[in-house]
């Protein structure tokens, strides 16, 4: 008898505890207050409120997931809807999108689509019917490029000077990126296609690679800008080029590609996609909510600290830019010769 | 021994179908990469190996015990005796039993939620362990339920939910 | 400097720091303590707390619950025999023997005390050194890791109960494991057979849950079956907790010092972690006592102090280089840059004084750690009183949560039910399941690392004879290797020379 009771009250403890724990946690994750500062346009419909799920591609602390996080956190409290992040990485992006596609097109699980879609896709990562044709577009909301560095010491200091050794020693210089089927690995092909040169590349994703340049393990390294910005503002990298068509907001000294002479351009979009089905006035009213929250200055404030261009577009415009997209990253890797489906 | 030896040709038999497999994966693009297959081809190598080194290994003697081990192996519960052997192949039924509850409980979660199937499979193997089917039930659901509010409800920790349910 | 220490002070002395800080680390043992909820979980799940919050209030939470939760799973491991996080692998094998012996208290202690130890102790290392680890962690590159991880995987040897056939068998199965899903180099599937959940591969988390908590719980059920109802056996009712005495404080003491300093450099090495400084720390624990493995308080001790000093490994190279070490750190790097805070050499350049209210923050949290661990510890061993049957259908029920809850996929559940099949077969013919939770905690690692450095080195196998580090490291695999069979080779040399 006196063990039952102990058992139930070890039960009740873990109860009060997790009442604690639950108390602390903000509004956000508890029924959905009613937050006055709601737009008053935005569209009541029989839409119940179940946590919703989005999904990242990409790991936790990447340039990803922070700017998804921040964006979520800012439509969670505007429409009083939970969004609930979740991290499911592989195969650049593959994992994540399959799970989304596994579900149904009901708008409670949404995905932070980016350019990755293409790239994977047409990499073979992807099976054939899921490819960019299985998504829906809500909404797009930032732009962000891609850059080359190599180390402070490097024998190359300048784009010139690196595409001219990497024709002295062809293959021979290693590139970290994050794996082939990547955006990254996408933009250094297409760099070695325009400069006429052949380096090696070596998968490991945006941390790592960061390691291993500053280590001395690989040569150079292609990730997203936002990766790399505070390396190179505390000069412990050095950034050879951008790829985009103007500088980088936060790196005004560093050239771009294009004006180096190589012409790619290639960016990489992120929005919000949903499985295709989805019901219309769904789309119409999270459009609505991260459009918003896009637009609104304190997620504007965020993106320019980190250099994030923010483009927002809508659902329908968003949708035929994701097909543009897809287009031109499938006609680029096929003239790369990596395109498989 | 003889268990082992027969666990030593199923390991071989398991490596052979895993590195046909592997075969299948293609060889590698990038220069000096050896590719999908080579880590699974030294694996399934050395398991190889030892399954040979098992299957011809001699049985490690147990060591003679003296009296005061003899009691304290009694203390914790432990049969030596031959007994155990027989003993052995009943429990091995039982836990097979035990294991297929559970695992009927798992298609129960599968088909209607966490609370059905807890209730099923925990209840399942209580009564096959000895306890009265009402007891089971009432603390199976009441474990389930409480289970499901502290971490479906208060931690926002996603639980099963069925697909019919 | 004074002057940015005591504005420091000013940013971390606060009443919502502290706040913060509790209830970080009390989520971060409750949510290791169970098994199958590791504080990666629980760091995901609390980040959008973090957001309406102060900078220093939000990073305390988030290192509340690394710290918090790498003591935590030490608490399961002891009192339950299932690993709270993959950290607290190693802390099962002399913990739970102790726990089952009546000593259940003590091992907890011990935990606890050795925990705090290792985590104290890095922070320190970290607020003097911190720019020497990060170069030491820097020099790390494929080949070395590889070598660093294979070292690791050495210390199979050391837990083979006496078969080390079978150990090796079992730590191949656990190294298989992990070449299922996606391909850490090329990206494509192996071993999927086009089934999606298998694409993020064998999960760790279902399968020590399944390895360690199934067999146990079966075995138990069967044996009240058999007794038609259980007989409690009559140990000394009251299993108080207790920490060391002063002399096994003396005695575990030099090496608590080594656990430390080799899990902060272990923690500062990005792809090092956790699990890995845990075998290793018991490595460590098995070569100084050899009865490691029957009960021993070093083997509960040293896991967890080079555990815990990971935490402050991790940070090192995340506030020095802005480069996260393991997982966890990366999601507080996530909450570092949601708050526009950017760790890394600006940060010390810009904002001394955060750095300072930083380690000012760990080290209260580590003080956080004992305390609630202290008045924690009674509670949970009361665990140990509670009726046995209850307990394990509840843990039962328990782990089915912790099995979904990482992928949110119910093919994990399956797993757990297959490898807890498996692990149940094995322990009834004696293959030991803690090489093959080793196997496949580093296994992802290991072929990763292997397959970059041979890309690097243009395919030639001497990649690792090219630098000081990783021909160490190799060595130190091979001794550990062959040390069953040059022991009693050496022991007969000295042993003739009387």
């Amino acid at each position: 008898m006196k063990n039952q009771k102990g058992f139930v009250f070890c039960l009740t403890l873990l109860l009060v505890l997790s009442l604690l724990a639950a108390c602390s946690q903000p509004a956000a994750t508890a029924p959905a207050s009613t937050d006055p500062a709601a737009p008053a346009s935005s569209p009541q419909i029989a839409y119940p409120e179940k946590p919703k799920d989005l999904t990242i591609l990409f790991g936790a602390g990447s340039a990803s997931d922070v700017v998804a996080r921040r964006l979520t956190d800012l439509v969670t409290k505007d429409i009083g809807q939970t969004i609930v992040a979740n991290n499911r990485v592989g195969g650049g992006g593959a994992v994540g999108y399959q799970h989304v596609l596994s579900t149904d097109p009901d708008g409670y699980n949404i995905v932070w689509n980016s350019t990755s879609i293409s790239t994977t896709y047409h990499q073979g990562n992807m099976p054939a019917d899921q490819g960019i044709e299985a998504f829906a577009g809500i909404a797009n909301i930032t732009l962000e490029s891609a850059a080359l560095a190599v180390g402070p010491d490097a024998p190359y200091q300048t784009i010139a000077e690196f595409v001219a050794y990497c024709q002295e020693h062809p293959g021979e210089v290693t590139v970290a990126n994050s794996g082939i089927g990547s955006f990254n690995h996408l933009v250094a092909a297409a760099l070695e296609n325009a400069a006429g040169i052949s380096v090696k590349h070596i998968p490991m994703d945006a941390k790592q690679s960061t390691t291993a340049l500053l280590g001395g393990q690989v040569d150079a390294i292609c990730n997203m800008t936002f990766d790399i910005v505070q390396q190179e503002q505390a000069g412990q990298i050095k950034t050879l080029a951008v790829v985009s068509e103007e500088r980088h907001a936060l790196l005004p000294e560093v050239p771009t590609l294009k004006e180096s002479g190589y012409d790619v351009t290639i960016m990489m979009y992120r929005g919000i996609a949903a499985p295709k089905g989805t019901p219309a006035e769904v789309i119409s009213k999270l459009e609505t909510a991260f459009l918003a929250a896009a637009n609104s200055e304190d997620f504007q404030s965020f993106a320019a600290q980190y250099g994030v261009e923010v483009k927002p577009m809508g659902a329908a415009e968003f949708d035929l830019y994701m097909a543009e997209q897809d287009q031109e990253v499938a006609d680029l890797m096929e003239t790369l010769g990596i395109k498989t489906q | 021994m003889k268990k082992d030896r027969i666990i030593a040709v199923l390991l071989v038999l398991f490596s052979l179908l895993i590195a046909y497999y592997s075969f299948q994966l293609p060889a590698s693009t990038m220069e000096g990469e050896p590719g999908s297959a080579f880590f699974p081809f030294i694996l399934l190598a050395l398991l190889i190996l030892c399954s040979v080194g098992l299957f011809f290994s001699r049985p490690v003697k147990k060591p003679a015990l003296t009296e005061e081990q003899r009691r304290e192996y009694e203390d914790l519960g432990l049969d030596l005796t031959d007994e155990a052997e027989k003993s052995q192949a009943q429990s091995l039924v039982e836990g097979l039993l035990l294991y297929g509850f559970f695992f009927i409980g798992i298609i129960v979660m599968y088909l209607f939620g966490f609370i059905a199937g807890i209730t099923v499979g925990i209840s399942g193997m209580l009564v096959f362990i000895g306890w009265k089917v009402p007891r089971a039930l009432i603390f199976s659901l009441i474990t389930a339920c409480i289970i499901f509010l502290i971490f479906n409800t208060l931690l926002h920790v996603t639980l099963p939910s069925g697909k019919l349910l | 400097m004074l002057e940015q220490l005591g504005q420091a002070l000013t940013i971390a002395i606060t009443a919502e720091n502290f706040f913060f800080m509790a209830i970080g680390t009390v989520l971060g043992i409750v949510f290791a303590a169970i098994p199958g909820l590791t504080f990666s979980t629980a760091l995901i799940l609390f980040l959008p707390m973090t957001f309406g919050i102060t900078p220093i209030a939000a990073i305390s939470v988030m290192l509340g619950i690394f710290c918090g939760g790498m003591t935590g799973g030490s608490i399961s491991a002891v009192l339950l025999g299932i690993p709270g996080t993959p950290s607290a692998a190693a802390t099962v094998i002399d913990g739970f023997v102790l726990a089952k012996n009546g000593q259940g208290g003590k091992a907890l202690g011990t935990a606890v005390y050795a925990s705090v130890f290792g985590g104290i102790v890095s922070v320190l290392i970290m607020i003097c050194v911190a720019p020497l680890i990060a170069k030491v962690a820097l020099t790390f590159g494929p080949a070395e890791l590889f070598m660093l991880v294979l070292f690791g995987l050495s210390t199979v040897v050391g837990l083979s109960e006496g078969n080390m056939l079978k150990a090796l068998i079992a730590c191949l199965m656990g190294l298989l494991f992990t070449t299922v899903g996606m391909d850490p180099v090329v990206g494509l599937q192996r071993f999927t057979f086009h089934f999606a959940p298998l694409m993020s591969g064998i999960g760790i988390m279902p399968v020590m849950i399944g390895a360690f908590a199934f067999p146990e719980i079966i075995n138990t059920f069967l044996e009240y079956k058999k007794d038609k109802g259980y007989k409690e056996k009559n140990i000394e009712s009251s299993v108080k907790a207790a920490f060391p005495d002063n002399k096994e404080k003396k005695r575990l003491l030099p090496l608590n010092i080594e656990a430390s300093l080799m899990g902060t450099v272990i923690g500062a090495i990005p792809g090092g972690g956790g699990p890995v400084a845990a075998f290793l720390g018991y490595s460590l624990a098995k070569s100084k006592n050899p009865r490691c493995g029957s009960g021993e308080l070093e083997g509960v001790a040293w896991p967890e102090t080079a555990n815990n000093a990971v935490t402050g490994g991790a940070m090192i190279t995340l506030l020095t280089l802005g480069i996260p070490a393991d997982s966890a750190a990366a999601i507080i790097l996530g909450v570092f840059l949601i708050h526009g805070v950017v760790p890394g050499p600006m940060l010390f350049q810009d904002n001394g004084p955060m750095i300072y209210a930083l380690f000012i923050s760990m080290l209260i949290i580590n003080v956080m750690v004992l305390v609630f661990q202290f008045f924690g510890m009674k509670l949970f061993v009361k665990v140990l009183n509670l009726p046995k049957i209850n307990l394990l259908a509840v843990i039962l029920s328990v782990t089915v949560v912790g099995a979904y809850a990482t992928h949110v996929s119910f093919t994990d559940i399956t797993i757990m039910f297959l490898i807890g099949l498996l692990a149940w077969f094995m322990k009834r013919h004696q293959f030991p399941v803690i090489p093959l939770i080793l196997g496949l905690v580093l296994g992802g690692e290991i072929e990763r690392n292997l397959r970059i450095a041979l890309l690097l080195s243009g395919g030639s196998l001497n990649f690792f004879l090219h630098s000081v580090v990783s021909v160490l490291f190799l060595a130190l695999s091979l001794l550990m290797l062959l040390s069953p069979i040059l022991k009693p080779q050496i022991a007969r040399l000295f042993g003739g020379k009387k």
